[in-house]
């Protein structure tokens, strides 16, 4: 009997405590190596929620709020290539294989799987990624995850005089920091 | 004839090194940048709320100035992110300040200007670039 009480009680907190975890400090990196010359810029404004009841996990990103070193860059990533005024977001919907079997009461690292939507530049492809999910004190600490893509993909054109400075493929670095959202909204 | 290779010479010289300064120009401070808009913290979620592509026609890309209360000021590896109260607490103006920027003593329940370039609405309206209007 004292079992299934504290199992209860155990349950009851964790629902108290919830399932739903968000960050608005995600940070995204993408990285481009090309013969003439390395492009980089980051964005430390990422929007992400982790919900591992229904093991959905969302990211969205200001085009706009992505950081270059240089000017010129800047210009052509936001106006040539991404076109951010018409397509300001980049936006992952995406469901984690398996969301069960992490589990918030054991602290440590969990690798998984996470497949879903990617829109970019306003088009939307199936995109499947591996990454890491933290777990301390009964939550959801971080999550972390690196993928390629290739920019031709998203309709993404280079012209021809630049081609050698722009790589086909973009490496992206993903994390975040989460914390616990409150059930009560 | 001598003349008019020296002047092709002075000419490559000075197309060369204009683009070349073009290439590496790093990206422009906006803290003496004149604002485009100017508008109160509230006001500013309140129309990316009502109609984020309106808002976004108005706001997006531009130097804009918003006014409002200090809610928070945050840090992390080495950013300072000034949040501006809108009267909705799950929503804030988020103000990414711009490298080198100094807020001086800028806290939390500050009545302020800020000013930077608005990158667009996720659930908070994020300004990047950002420091304090002098």
């Amino acid at each position: 009997m004292r079992h299934i009480l504290i199992v209860a009680i155990l349950g009851i907190a964790q629902l108290a405590i919830g399932q739903k975890f968000f960050s608005k400090t995600g940070k995204i990196t993408f990285s481009s190596e090309a013969s003439l010359e390395k492009i980089e810029a980051t964005n430390t404004s990422a929007s992400t929620v982790i919900d591992l009841g229904t093991g959905n996990m969302e990211w969205a990103v200001l085009i706009q709020g992505f950081q270059f070193e240089k000017s010129l860059m800047k210009e052509h990533f936001n106006e040539n290539y991404m076109e951010s005024t018409k397509y300001p977001k980049a936006v992952f919907k995406g469901k984690i294989d398996n969301p069960s079997t992490i589990n918030l009461a054991k602290d440590g690292t969990y690798e998984v799987t996470v497949s879903g939507q990617l829109e970019i530049h306003g088009v939307t492809k199936p995109v499947t990624t591996k990454g890491t999910i933290n777990v301390k004190k009964g939550m959801i600490d971080s999550a972390s995850s690196k993928m390629t893509v290739a920019i031709a993909d998203y309709g993404i054109e280079i012209p021809k005089l630049v081609a050698d400075n722009i790589a086909k493929t973009v490496d992206i670095s993903i994390q975040a920091d989460y914390q616990p959202l409150s059930a009560v909204r | 004839m001598k003349k008019v290779w020296l002047i092709l010479a002075a000419l490559i010289l000075v197309v060369g090194g204009t683009l070349y300064y073009q290439y590496n120009k790093k990206v422009e401070s906006l803290s003496d940048a004149k604002p485009d808009v100017e508008v109160s913290a509230h006001k500013m979620l309140t129309d990316y709320m009502e109609d984020e592509k309106a808002a976004n026609d108005q706001y997006l890309g531009k130097v804009v100035q918003v006014n409002g209360n200090v809610a928070a000021i945050v840090e992390e590896e080495g950013k300072k992110k000034v949040h501006l109260d809108t009267g909705n607490p799950m929503a804030m103006i988020i103000c990414e300040i711009e490298d080198g920027e100094d807020i001086g003593n800028l806290k939390a329940g500050d009545d302020i200007n800020m000013k930077g370039l608005c990158s667009g609405y996720l659930s908070d309206v994020i300004l990047v670039q950002a420091s304090v209007v002098k």
